[in-house]
């Protein structure tokens, strides 16, 4: 490998990373709370209950979301994948008012 | 499996994401958890830190002496309020609230009193105590408590992601269980990191998951928000309050505070309370409201019972029923570990401290692996970061260790000394951080440890001699609070001084190993 591929190699990485970096802490909990406002409005309980239960299962959500970022083969991929979530989430939220 | 961003797998991205995450939370993870299994001894810490007044032993003693003390000095006040003490802890607080003021929520009431076990009205001096460690726990220091809990919110959070990837990132973990190869360098780091991580692992991915529960709706507000116009109608809902009730301006006695008590023991199955508050003292309209204290019962939550100041009859109780308040009160409860009876309570601690381990551990691992790798080559984050460890893992309890030296020291009729605690050990841990710096970190390592070690060891002699609570003469009163306080305080002072000698003696034979390389490559050369 030339010395050029292997900076191009590190750049890459480093950037790869950095959107990775991205995508965890704002976008996984913006995903996040479309989850837990979903899961919210349809757990099938009383308004109260179901706001208890969602809230604490909300951290189980992000620290999944997170790991599967990290896990994923591109950060492309790990994001594009976060938004179809958190739409479908936001929408079914939305729906469920 | 696809391939990680390493392009080596699923357990080796994950790998990365260990480490990094990690080291970012390393510091003050290491500080929560060591707040945290320390405050399992909050009560004790407190009675500590008071050698003033002794162990309660009769609950209605108390009480009747608080509502003696409030009838004497605030017969006119619109509310008083009695914070009792559970077994573990020593003396009563009473406030009251003058008519037409709004109650003091946090800081220094004014009003405040202390109540001796005698009943009487008695001084202590002026500390936090346990309270202080608890409080730094979750709300950090120097800063509005609103960033202290996002601080540590964030950093739990990457915890719970730390023991997620750590788990799948070791793929032997029933064998890590049993393996520990000592005095191997960096391969011991990693054998402890792997041993504390896994052998407490229940317990640490419980008390992480259940403190963030513990604030969740600040951390995540998303449910609420879903549900409920505003957050206030959510607390309406999940925690409502009483409604106020006005005097009627004729007197009345107060009815005899005994058969209150034995009727809520009787409606709460032997519970006892933590706050007796008594709204309208004297007055027709008077009203008594007993809320249960948390340490004889697991679900964290209101139990309340309401009783009518006059004729003593109950009038209504609230206790949670709502499914969903039950999960989280006792989520709640496990994390605080209130209702822990003694057993109970010293496997908490232990686990805390196996998880103030695990963290120390795996921050000196980072070190310890890169130093192999970068031989004698200067690399300024490894320097950093190498010296921050020592501030940090040896630093802080050294600092902590300052606090309950200043509760001894300071003069008792010092002006705000109880922050004056606080802020020793604060400027303790500033100097071990400059100490960290100007010292090579093989040395600042030992002397920090050591000097920890012969700090502790001194508390319990120090206060035999100048104290009324030292060792023996909590033993001859059979104060078994005291006596575990400055036993413990002996077995952490020996602990300390013990790593502090490993440390010397593994650097000691590095050293001479590294000599008789140098030798060796001499002679061949």
């Amino acid at each position: 490998m030339k010395t050029a591929d292997v900076a191009n190699a590190k750049g890459r990485k480093g950037w790869d990373v950095t959107a990775r970096i991205v995508l965890t802490i704002p976008g996984a909990y913006a995903v996040t709370a479309a989850c837990t406002m979903l899961l919210a409005r349809t757990i099938p309980a009383s308004r109260l209950d179901a706001t208890l239960w969602a809230t604490i299962a909300a951290f189980g959500i992000y620290a999944a979301l997170v790991v599967w970022v990290f896990a994923a083969s591109s950060a492309l991929r790990a994001g594009l994948v976060l938004l179809a979530i958190g739409a479908i989430a936001g929408l079914g939220a939305m729906w469920a008012a | 499996m696809k391939q990680g961003f390493t392009k080596q797998g699923f357990r080796q991205s994950q790998a990365g994401l260990h480490t990094w995450s990690g080291l970012l939370v390393g510091w003050v993870l290491y500080l929560i958890f060591l707040n945290g299994a320390v405050s399992y001894w909050r009560e004790e810490i407190t009675r500590w830190a008071q050698p003033e007044i002794g162990a309660t032993r009769n609950l209605e003693t108390v009480t009747r002496g608080a509502i003696a003390h409030l009838q004497a000095t605030a017969p006119k006040a619109a509310s008083w309020q009695i914070m009792l003490p559970d077994e573990r802890a020593s003396g009563a607080t009473t406030t009251y609230r003058e008519k037409g003021k709004k109650p003091v929520l946090r800081g220094d009431d004014p009003t405040a009193t202390l109540i001796g076990p005698d009943g009487k009205p008695t001084v202590a001096r002026d500390t936090e105590g346990g309270d202080v460690f608890y409080r730094l726990h979750f709300d950090l220091r120097y800063m509005p408590v609103i960033w202290g809990r996002w601080v540590v919110g964030f950093c739990s959070m990457f915890m719970l992601v730390a023991i997620v990837s750590g788990v799948i990132t070791h793929k032997k973990i029933f064998a890590d269980f049993f393996t520990f190869r000592p005095g191997k360098g960096q391969r011991s780091w990693l054998d402890g990191h792997n041993a504390l991580a896994v052998l407490a692992l229940p317990f640490h991915a419980m008390i992480t998951y259940t403190g963030l529960v513990t604030l969740m709706v600040i951390y995540v507000p998303f449910g609420v928000t879903a549900n409920y116009p505003t957050l206030k109608a959510y607390y309406a809902e999940s925690a409502p309050r009483l409604k106020p009730v006005k005097p009627t301006g004729q007197p009345a006695p107060l009815t005899d505070i005994g058969p209150v008590l034995a009727t809520a023991a009787r409606l709460w199955d032997g519970g006892q309370p933590g706050i007796i508050r008594i709204d309208n003292p004297g007055d027709k309209a008077a009203r008594i409201v007993l809320t249960r204290r948390a340490s004889d019962k697991l679900v964290d939550g209101r139990w309340e019972i309401v009783f009518d100041g006059v004729t003593g009859k109950v009038r209504s109780s609230v206790a949670p029923t709502s499914a969903g308040m039950i999960t989280r009160g006792g989520m709640i409860g496990l994390h605080a570990g209130r209702f822990a009876p003694m057993t109970l309570r010293w496997l908490f601690f232990l686990s805390g401290v196996a998880g103030t381990a695990m963290v120390a551990t795996g921050l000196v691992l980072w070190t310890a692996k890169r130093r192999a790798k970068l031989g004698t080559r200067f690399h300024l984050g490894f320097w950093v970061v190498e010296r921050l460890n020592v501030g940090a893992v040896a630093g802080l309890p050294l600092a902590m260790t300052g606090f309950l030296w200043a509760n001894r020291l300071l003069p008792t009729g010092m002006a705000h000394r109880a922050d004056w605690e606080v802020h020793t050990m604060f400027l303790a841990w500033g100097a071990t951080l400059l100490h960290a710096f100007v010292r090579p970190p093989n040395k600042a390592w030992i002397e920090q440890l050591s000097l920890t070690g012969v700090a502790l060891l001194l508390l319990p002699v120090f206060d035999q001699a100048a104290t009324p609570r030292g060792l023996i003469d909590s033993l001859k009163a059979g104060d078994g609070a005291l006596v575990g306080m400055e036993l413990g305080l002996l077995v952490l002072g020996a602990s300390f001084l013990a790593i502090a000698w490993r440390t010397a003696r593994s650097q000691a034979k590095r050293r001479a190993k590294d000599a008789a390389l140098v030798q060796l490559a001499q002679a061949r050369g």
